[in-house]
């Protein structure tokens, strides 16, 4: 008896360092490395299992939708490829010198010079536009036109956001910066905020169940929520209860957010890490791109999704083609920590 | 000084910097770039006092709550003999099995009312999510609280509200503080929830700056704000805890002999109050959760589940292991008994840990372990398994059991130790002999405590999971993230199967508590 309660110890020890030894996983055939802020469950997965299956790797990954620039520099070999749905992350992973070019002439043949880094070291796989969206039985396409306009004191109360610090508002702000001259983006981004029917809170689906339960009138959301919101049973309503109208096709244009792929220092799976982002490149897979994500494809021949094509119809688009307000990123490098500052200074996502 | 001596102030030392580790790493991070950027000064003019003050609002109406649902009930349980005293346990422990962002998204997904979103909502969210360790800890000391202190100041005639005044408020002072400790703790470090429902607390705003800047120095630099204000508190805490607060030395027994009868009246409404907290904490959002199972049963990838278990059980057993592990050592190396400040100071430390986000505490690991850093080199490739999530759990969770051990330890005089020694064991079979009593149990419930708590656990491991890590944790955040909490049910249900053990081993111990050693030795005879 006292020989089993002496041995309690070392048992315990074996027992932890076998359950830690289960820890490491062995490799049997060639692994890919990926890094996203998108989820392994949504849209990516699609695109990475058709690539295992033409080249045989597999493709193992860390999704995590928080601090991935943190992460890519505190290990910035640990993944062979970065995809993300926010192109500015990808730039500011470039400039503090996370990425190598990409050599490849297949890349450089197919995606268009204004997605590609000027440097080679990412290209913009994909975009969406921000648009307006707006409920359809207390507002009028011929209400709406231009971001600005949504400063204007006819919105006050009725404008619905997420939190003004998030990726995709940052984004936009950081072109309402490089588009508008920063005094005139300060104004708006004040403007918008003064508007706000209730604190910024949830993702831009919550937006728009907001303005279906009669919360507000309009939200800032990005277009391939319409279509997902539409495909989802729980969710259709909201879809219905919203119309999306692309501001300013008067003037300059709509403003994009771009995702991303570009190529870490890890250098061991260098000709698979290309093969995914030529894969990516290509029409095959620019193709899973928008069947998948509703976003709009940078390559020219290859079609807006059926049920992308329609958006817009109500203010005169055609083929749910727009007109872009296109702000190369390179432009906007540094204007992010003004955003940020500004957001927080104006108190942007403060209770109201 | 004696060898065993150095020994302990040795072991005392490192276990004082395992604990302010990834503080003490954020602070020398920031302290020599505190100025740069102008990143403090424009937080601390700009949002932070605002955000501070939500932080304290709802911190205060969540202690508000889970001091009605959990210690109310508890003090109940521990006084008076009534029927249903074992259902009100139960109730109060089953808010352990829902995390605070599952059940802030459960809510707002399924109901549209502004309440739902707002600030109150939050606190109760909180309120609710730490009632079951307000539960315990209440539990745990009015067991050991008899009624002849109330009798003897009724005997010399104090009435009712000098009684409430000058006996029963300072004898539950402990548990109070403790109780507010971790309350606040767990309102003023969630990001998840108050995120969720849009709440400027000062949490999100630390860790909104961290995440738009994608820059570990600002997260350093605004971290500061929140640790430097951890470690006092924290400080005054173990001071409090070991310099004011007299040690008790009556055993639950006595306490729970002289348990009285409660009128039936009284008995139906403390059942009932404690039904109806747990249909907000418990059975409301679980019913939910089952139904959209149930619904959205044909589309969950089964094949995944097995996987998911095991990994997420694997994690979480062992985080719960090295935290015994670390509980043990403390327990066998630091003295027991008599007054020592350094093994009662000491692991409070770990405190600390519990107070900073979780985010901000992974962050910290992201950083200490990067490449070139010594994390680097001496983990080697241990980096690149779930180790890192393990450590960070553990150093968060461990005051869950390390705080009962070292009330358990102040519980277990130095004679008993010195007897056994006497009779010829060993000092290590000495303890063990000694601890038998009051510090495995407390160690088995703080360890059961972790385990949940690992099991729940979003951000480390959403910010340090190696590649190819899954767990039902962050498969209910990525289905949460697009308002799918329907397709995150079968997640939430799963992640609750394995917190089924643990539950029930919290609920046996609870009940047993007070329970005088022969009739417990009856009742395991009849069984």
């Amino acid at each position: 008896m006292t020989d089993l309660k002496q041995r309690w110890i070392p048992s315990l020890l074996i027992l932890l360092g076998a359950l830690a030894t289960s820890v490491g996983s062995v490799a049997q055939q060639r692994e890919l490395r990926v890094i996203s802020d998108r989820t392994d469950q949504g849209t990516l997965r699609p695109i990475l299992d058709a690539f295992e299956a033409r080249s045989g790797a597999k493709v193992i990954g860390v999704f995590m939708d928080q601090g991935l620039v943190n992460r890519l520099e505190s290990r910035p070999t640990e993944a062979d490829v970065v995809i993300t749905k926010d192109a500015e992350l990808l730039d500011i992973a470039a400039q503090r010198g996370l990425l190598d070019p990409i050599k490849s002439a297949k890349i450089s043949a197919s995606i268009p010079p204004e997605f590609m880094d000027p440097a080679g070291r990412y290209f913009v796989d994909a975009y969406r536009a921000r648009i307006i969206f707006y409920s359809r039985a207390r507002v009028k396409p011929g209400d709406l036109s231009t971001y600005e306009d949504l400063a204007g004191p006819k919105w006050k109360g009725r404008i619905c956001l997420r939190s003004g610090s998030h990726d995709y508002n940052l984004a936009l702000f950081g072109q309402f910066f490089a588009s508008f001259g920063a005094d005139k983006a300060r104004e708006v981004i004040s403007g918008i905020g003064a508007n706000l029917a209730r604190a910024p809170k949830g993702n831009d689906r919550e937006q728009a169940r907001a303005i279906f339960e009669g919360k507000c009138d309009v939200a800032l959301m990005n277009t391939y929520y319409h279509p997902l919101m539409a495909a989802n049973a729980e969710q259709k309503a909201w879809a219905d209860a919203v119309g999306v109208y692309f501001p300013s096709q008067a003037g300059k244009g709509t403003f994009i957010m771009r995702s991303a792929a570009g190529l870490t220092k890890a250098t061991d799976n260098r000709d698979l890490a290309i093969g995914l982002l030529e894969f990516i490149a290509s029409k095959e897979g620019q193709q899973l791109m928008v069947d998948r994500t509703k976003q709009y494809s940078v390559l020219p021949d290859v079609a807006v999704h059926p049920l992308m094509v329609s958006l817009g119809a109500e203010q005169g688009l055609v083929d749910g083609k727009f007109k872009v307000d296109f702000v190369p990123l390179d432009k906007m490098a540094g204007k992010r920590e003004e955003v940020i500052k500004f957001v927080n200074e104006i108190r942007f996502d403060a209770e109201r | 000084m004696s060898a065993s001596s150095l020994a302990r102030l040795a072991f005392a030392f490192a276990l004082a910097a395992c604990a302010l580790l990834p503080a003490g790493y954020l602070l020398l991070t920031a302290l020599p770039i505190l100025l740069d950027g102008g990143w403090l000064a424009h937080f601390a003019t700009t949002s932070l006092p605002h955000q501070a003050r939500t932080s304290l609002w709802v911190a205060l109406e969540a202690s508000a709550v889970a001091f009605a649902v959990g210690a109310i009930p508890a003090v109940m349980v521990s006084r008076f003999e009534f029927r249903g005293r074992h259902l009100v346990s139960l109730l109060a422990l089953l808010p352990l099995l829902f995390a605070p962002y599952v059940t802030a998204s459960t809510w707002t997904v399924s109901f549209s009312s502004a309440f739902f979103e707002g600030r109150h909502a939050l606190a109760i969210q909180h309120g609710l999510t730490c009632s079951p360790y307000v539960f315990i800890v209440f539990r745990v000391a009015a067991a050991r609280i008899p009624n002849s202190f109330s009798e003897l100041a009724a005997g010399l005639g104090l009435g009712p509200w000098q009684r409430l005044r000058r006996v029963h408020l300072p004898a539950y002072a402990v548990p109070a503080a403790a109780g507010l400790m971790i309350v606040f703790a767990q309102a003023i470090g969630d990001y998840a929830a108050a995120e969720r429902l849009g709440i400027d607390t000062l949490s999100v705003g630390v860790l909104n700056l961290w995440l738009a800047s994608q820059s570990s120095s600002v997260a350093a630099i605004v971290s500061v704000v929140m640790i430097v204000p951890s470690v006092l508190l924290v400080g005054v805490a173990a001071w409090a805890s070991t310099s004011i607060i007299s040690r008790n030395p009556v055993p639950p027994a006595s306490a729970a002999a002289s348990r009285k009868p409660l009128a039936a009246t009284w008995a139906r409404a403390i059942v009932a109050w404690s039904a109806l907290c747990s249909l907000a904490g418990f059975w409301i959002p679980e019913a939910l959760t089952v139904r959209w199972a149930w619904l959205t049963w044909d589309k969950t990838r089964f094949a995944a589940i097995p996987g998911d278990m095991i990994n997420a059980a694997g994690t979480s057993l062992c985080t719960a292991l090295v935290v015994a592990v670390i509980c043990a050592l403390t327990a066998l190396l630091l003295r027991s008994g008599g007054r020592s400040s350094l093994a009662e100071r000491v692991p409070w430390l770990f405190l600390t840990n519990y107070f900073l986000p979780s985010l901000v505490l992974a962050l910290a690991f992201v950083m200490m372990s990067r490449d070139g850093s010594l994390g680097a080199h001496w983990l080697g490739s241990w980096r690149d398994s779930r180790l890192l999530i393990v450590v960070s759990e553990a150093l968060r969770f461990l005051p869950f059991a390390m705080l009962p051990v070292l009330d358990a330890l102040r519980r277990t005089p130095h004679a008993t130790i010195e007897a056994a020694r006497a009779f010829g064991a060993g000092p290590v079979r000495a303890r063990l002999v000694a601890f038998a009593g009051h510090l495995w149990p407390a160690l088995l419930l703080g360890c059961a405590l972790v385990f949940m708590e690992s099991l729940k656990e979003l951000d480390m491991s959403l910010t340090l999971q190696p590649f190819g890590y899954s767990s039902p944790a962050l498969k209910i955040y990525a289905f949460s993230r697009h308002q799918n909490m329907d397709r995150a049910a079968v997640w939430v249900l799963i992640s609750q199967a394995l917190m089924l053990l643990p539950l029930l081993l919290c609920w046996w111990r609870m009940d047993r508590l007070g329970v005088p050693r022969s009739e417990s030795g009856a009742r395991t005879a009849a069984a």
